[in-house]
């Protein structure tokens, strides 16, 4: 149970997929304008992850090594389309919302890596463990990151708005540009609070 | 050989998976689009919708919406313009049986986040209400004509003029005067 538990809490904090291993930055600078899209992007990929992982460690042993990337390639993708299509069928504002990025969830190098890396060689229940983990860490790392930047940079949070409409907001944070300095600001200030707390070098 | 067996399965269940869920997603998504475009289509116009006709032209879509007795409320077409800041913009425009704009959405656009998306903010909107195709001069006050352009967003605001002009010669076109009474 001790080693569940450690499996679960990795993915939050000491190999945070975003803001410690630095994964999956194409969706996490993308569509982090906003809350919504943050969370939603968070948590198609955690369904994703979940997927892929179970089916990976299920099936590692059948899969001969010559082959090995392409099938996990093709799990991935399947789920992927699995998702897109649900998104697309009960929340078509999100689709609109998040649009080439669902798809795009096929090469976030974070979903193959913890198939490479931890579902291939390990059983089912710590897969699992691991990809809810894992998952919900990105989540946390997307949301943190966009509502950062839906504040400054559109004066909303979760779409409600905070200012008047005509207020000026920090527009570099809705931009590309805030997207790679706030994920900066963020690591900096997890890693900061982490060393406060922890005590830790 | 082993290798080539067990991809080629692996290939035959993802796509076995995908056509089980494609279909029981097909009339979701279906009925989920037909959604989006009622709700754009409420949103534009001012009056409950009875009921709502679709006219397919040759360039673009109609809606025809209808009070209870029958009568024709307001037309909306589906216009766009390939002007915008960052390309293509797609406009949902509402006119009345008379021709004048109720109001207009935004239904696809990549403008920039804080300034040429005010294009599809009330406070801009609310200036095309009423106007009509030949008494307006379509221009921006920049240019000399009639609209306000949003600041530090001229572009996008000449695109959205262009994209409701174009709306309003189709439905100019489709719908002559003389026909409407």
């Amino acid at each position: 149970m001790n080693e569940a538990l450690n499996i679960f809490t990795r993915g939050f904090v000491k190999e945070n997929p975003v803001t410690k291993m630095l994964l999956g930055l194409c969706p996490v600078l993308a569509v982090t304008t906003s809350a919504i899209n943050g969370l939603g992007m968070g948590l198609a990929t955690t369904f994703v992850l979940l997927g892929s992982n179970v089916v990976i460690s299920l099936a590692s042993k059948a899969i001969p090594n010559t082959v090995r990337i392409p099938s996990f390639i093709l799990v991935i993708a399947t789920f992927v389309t699995i998702v897109d299509l649900l998104i697309q069928a009960y929340s078509p504002e999100l689709n609109q919302a998040l649009g080439i990025f669902i798809p795009l969830i096929v090469v976030n190098c974070m979903i193959l890596g913890r198939a490479e890396a931890f579902a291939s060689r390990n059983g089912l229940w710590y897969s699992i463990i691991d990809a809810i983990g894992m998952g919900l860490g990105f989540t946390f790392a997307l949301l943190l990151l966009s509502i950062f930047r839906e504040v400054l940079g559109s004066g909303t949070i979760f779409n409600i708005p905070l200012v008047g409409e005509d207020a000026n907001t920090i527009l570099v944070f809705a931009l590309p540009p805030g997207a790679f300095a706030g994920l900066g600001l963020i690591i900096a200030g997890l890693n900061s609070l982490e060393k406060k707390m922890g005590g830790k070098k | 050989m082993r290798p080539i067996i067990i991809i080629t399965l692996v290939g035959i269940l993802s796509a076995s998976l995908l056509a089980v869920v494609d279909d029981l997603t097909r009339e979701p998504i279906a009925v989920a689009k037909e959604q989006m475009k009622r709700k754009a289509i409420e949103q534009i116009f001012p009056f409950a919708i009875d009921s709502l006709n679709t006219v397919q032209a040759e360039q673009t879509t109609f809606y025809e919406a209808y009070n209870k007795s029958n009568e024709l409320q307001g037309i909306a077409v589906e216009t766009s313009t390939d002007e915008g800041y960052s390309g293509k913009i797609e406009v949902l425009l509402g006119s009345s049986p008379d021709q004048k704009i109720l109001d207009y959405k935004v239904l696809y656009h990549r403008e920039t986040p804080g300034l040429g998306d005010k294009i599809d903010k009330p406070k801009f909107k609310k200036q095309f209400k009423g106007r009509a195709l030949e008494s307006t001069n379509w221009k921006v006050k920049k240019d000399g004509g009639e609209i306000d352009e949003l600041t530090a967003a001229t572009i996008s605001s000449r695109a959205i003029s262009a994209a409701v002009v174009r709306g309003l010669e189709y439905i100019n076109e489709q719908y002559p005067k003389s026909s409407t009474e």
